[in-house]
C-alpha cells in the first residue's frame, strides 16, 4: 500500500476519532497587516464554508470561523526539508499526503540535489533536534547553511519559500533552535506556525515587523487545512 | 577521665552498630520485597532465562508476560523500569498485565527489565523505598529503585565502560545501566547478559515493535517526547501529532533516534532485529536537581514548588504548575501512547494489527486514578499470581 494511501487512512482515523471525542479545535489562519500582496502559492481563502471544509478535513469540527482574518493556504507540489533534523519534515510530508498534495521530504536535501522544476513550494521547517543532528553528523551552522543555498535557489526558480515552525516550544529551547528559526524565517516568503510555537507572539510580531504573511493552525495534525 | 573517655567510645560503638543494623535491615528488607502481580486469565508467564540461560540464576531473571491471541497479526514488547527510579514504567507493565486480553496479535510485558537497580535506591538520593497506590482493597507496592543495577549484583565496574559492539565509551557506572546495553553481550557481566537476553526475547518471539517507558526530569530536553528509530518515523510522527492534537494537554513531541549513541533500545533494537523501536518518556519531578523533599508524595503527586520555581524562571523543558505531574497522568500518557503506536502501527502495517480489551482510556485513568485497575493478590486464584 502507498505511504500517501496510508498516511489519508491514518489521518482520516485521527479526524473521526477527534469528532467522536468532541476534540479538535481551530484552524485559525493569520497574516501579518502589511502583507498585501501574498506570493503566487499563497491565497487567501474567500469563504467561510472554504475555510471550514479544509479545516475538517484535518479534524478539526470547530472549524476556523475568525472570516475577519485574512485566510492563507499554501499550494503544492512540496518539497519538504528541517533545518536541524528535527522531525518537523517528516510530520509536514504525512499530513500534505492526507491532503492530497504531493509533497516529498528529504533532511539532506541540498543545493545541489534540489530540483525545483515541478516545485511550487519549498518548506523549510525550523527548530533543531540535538538527536537528530548528531544521527546526521551535521551541526546547526551546517545546517543553516545548508538550507540557505537551498532557500537561495528556490527564490531564484520562482519557487515560493514556506518557513514553518510546527513542533511548538520543545524546538524553541536553545539558541540552535532560535539560529535556525532567524535564518529559516529571514529567508522565507511565508510563515507557518502552530499556536503553541508563538505562545508568546513571538512569531506574530517577526512577521509585522518584516511584513511577512503568517499563517497559524492549531496543531501539525491541523495544517492540512491549509495545503492545496 | 579516661574512664569517660572510654564511655564516649563505648557509647559511639553502640550509635553505630544501631544505626548499622537498623540500615541493614531496611537494606535487606528492600531487596527481599516481592511484587505480586495479578495476570489476567490470557497470560502465559515465562522466565527470561528460558529464552537465553546466560541470565539464569540471576536477580535478573525476570518475569516475561505473553498475551497471545492466537489471531495473527503483530507482536508488540512494552518494558518497564529500564531505570527503576522511574516508577510509571513499571504500573503501566502492571496495568497491562493484570487487565490485558488481547484479540489479535501478541503483546509482551516486560514489568522489571532491571530489577537489579529496583532492589536499593540511589545513594545519597534519600529516596523513598517503595511507593504505594490506593486501591479499594488496600495498598499496592512496588520497590522504587536506582537508575542502574545494584553493585552487590555486578561488581566491580569497569574504570571505562567499552560498549559492544560498538567501541563506543561511556561512563564506568553505565555498565550497570540498562538503558546503555543493548544488544547485549553473552559473556559480558549482568546488565549486558540481561539486555542479550532480552533481545533474545524479541527475535524469539518475532516482535514487530518494542515500547521502553521511562521519566525523565525536568530540567532535561528529552522530555514529554517519543524517541524512534528511522524505521518508525512515519509512525511515530503521527502518534505524536495525533495524541497532541487530540489527547494530550502537554505536547507529545518526538525525535529520532541518534545513531552514534549506542546502547540504547531505541538504538540498538531497531538496528539489531526487526523490531521498530520507541522510547517515551514523561516528566517526574522527583528527578530534578533543583527538587524539594524527596519523599513518596513527590514521587507520585509530582507537586514541588522549588521545580515550578525554576520553571517560571524559564530553566525547564516541561511546564508545570500547581497540579504538578501526578501519577495517574504520567501513567494515563504511557498507556495511551503504547496504544496509539499499536494503533497506527497497524494501518500503515496491515499484517502487524493488533488489538486489545480490558485497559483503560487515557480519560479513564485521569478520572479514576490508578487504583481501580490492580487487582488483590489475597484473593486471587494462587495460579494467576506471580512475583516481580
Amino acid at each position: 500500500m502507498k505511504k500517501r494511501t496510508l498516511a489519508a487512512m491514518i489521518i482520516t482515523a485521527a479526524s473521526l476519532a477527534a469528532t467522536a471525542c468532541g476534540g479538535g479545535g481551530t484552524a485559525a489562519t493569520t497574516a501579518a497587516p502589511a502583507a498585501t500582496e501574498a506570493p503566487a502559492a499563497t491565497e487567501a481563502a474567500t469563504t467561510a464554508a472554504e475555510t471550514e471544509a479544509a479545516a475538517e478535513t484535518a479534524g478539526n469540527d470547530a472549524a476556523a470561523t475568525d472570516t475577519a482574518s485574512e485566510e492563507g493556504k499554501i499550494t503544492g507540489p512540496f518539497i519538504i526539508t528541517s533545518c536541524g533534523q528535527s522531525p518537523g519534515a517528516v510530520m509536514l510530508n504525512m499530513v500534505a499526503a492526507q491532503a492530497g498534495v504531493t509533497s516529498t521530504a528529504d533532511n539532506a536535501l541540498t543545493a545541489d540535489t534540489f530540483d525545483p522544476s515541478g516545485i511550487k513550494t519549498l518548506i523549510v521547517t525550523a527548530g533543531t533536534s540535538g538527536k537528530g543532528m548528531g544521527a546526521a553528523g551535521t551541526d546547526v551552522d551546517a545546517e543553516i547553511k545548508r538550507c540557505e543555498a537551498v532557500m537561495d535557489k528556490a527564490r531564484e526558480a520562482g519557487v515560493t519559500i514556506v518557513g514553518a515552525h510546527i513542533e511548538g516550544m520543545a524546538r524553541r529551547t536553545d539558541n540552535s533552535d532560535q539560529a535556525s528559526i532567524d535564518a529559516v524565517m529571514g529567508g522565507a516568503d511565508v510563515i507557518l506556525v502552530i499556536d503553541e510555537s508563538d505562545s508568546d507572539g513571538w512569531f506574530t510580531k517577526y512577521a509585522e515587523e518584516n511584513n511577512k504573511p503568517l499563517i497559524k493552525v492549531k496543531d501539525a495534525l491541523s495544517a492540512g487545512s491549509i495545503m492545496q | 577521665m579516661e574512664k569517660k573517655l572510654v564511655r564516649i567510645k563505648a557509647a559511639a560503638l553502640v550509635i553505630v552498630l544501631l544505626a548499622t543494623g537498623i540500615a541493614g535491615y531496611l537494606f535487606r528488607e528492600q531487596r527481599v520485597y516481592k511484587e505480586p502481580v495479578v495476570v489476567s486469565e490470557q497470560a502465559v508467564v515465562k522466565k527470561l532465562s528460558d529464552y537465553s540461560d546466560i541470565v539464569k540464576g540471576t536477580v535478573n531473571d525476570c518475569n516475561i508476560y505473553i498475551y497471545d491471541s492466537g489471531v495473527p497479526g503483530g507482536t508488540m514488547m512494552i518494558m518497564g523500569s529500564n531505570h527503576p527510579e522511574e516508577p510509571t514504567g513499571v504500573m503501566v507493565c502492571n496495568m497491562f498485565a493484570e487487565n490485558l486480553k488481547v484479540t489479535q496479535g501478541k503483546i509482551i510485558i516486560v514489568t522489571r527489565v532491571n530489577t537489579s537497580g529496583s532492589l536499593t535506591t540511589r545513594n545519597g538520593e534519600a529516596y523513598p523505598r517503595y511507593f504505594t497506590q490506593k486501591t479499594a482493597w488496600g495498598e499496592k507496592k512496588w520497590r522504587m529503585g536506582d537508575r542502574i543495577g545494584s553493585p552487590l549484583d555486578s561488581w566491580p565496574d569497569p574504570e571505562v565502560y567499552i560498549h559492544y559492539p560498538s567501541g563506543l565509551n561511556l561512563a564506568y557506572m553505565d555498565i550497570r545501566n540498562t538503558n546503555r546495553n543493548w544488544p547485549g553481550k553473552a559473556d559480558g557481566l549482568l546488565t549486558e547478559r540481561t539486555c542479550y537476553a532480552l533481545m533474545e526475547v524479541i527475535k524469539q518471539e518475532n516482535v514487530d515493535m518494542t515500547l521502553d517507558l521511562h521519566e525523565a526530569e525536568l530540567e532535561y530536553p528529552v522530555e514529554n517526547m517519543i524517541v524512534v528509530h528511522e524505521k518508525a518515523s512515519d509512525v511515530g510522527a503521527m502518534v505524536s501529532m495525533m495524541l497532541t492534537s487530540q489527547t494530550f494537554d502537554v505536547p507529545l513531541s518526538m525525535d529520532f533516534s541518534p545513531k552514534a549513541l549506542h546502547g540504547l533500545t531505541h538504538r540498538e533494537v531497531g538496528d539489531y532485529s526487526n523490531a521498530a523501536s520507541y522510547l517515551a518518556e514523561v516528566a517526574e519531578p522527583l528527578l530534578d536537581r533543583i527538587r524539594g523533599i524527596t519523599d513518596e508524595e513527590l514521587l507520585m503527586s509530582g507537586k514541588d514548588r522549588f521545580v515550578m520555581k525554576a520553571g517560571e524562571h524559564g530553566l525547564l523543558y516541561s511546564p508545570i504548575d500547581e497540579s504538578g505531574w501526578p501519577i495517574e497522568k504520567r501513567v494515563a500518557r504511557h498507556v495511551e501512547t503504547a496504544r496509539k503506536i499499536m494503533e497506527v502501527n497497524g494501518m500503515v502495517h496491515p499484517d502487524q494489527v493488533i488489538a486489545f480489551e480490558g485497559i483503560p482510556s487515557y480519560e479513564e485513568i485521569l478520572a479514576n486514578g490508578c487504583g481501580p485497575y490492580y487487582h488483590d493478590p489475597a484473593t486471587a486464584s494462587a495460579d494467576r499470581i506471580f512475583y516481580d
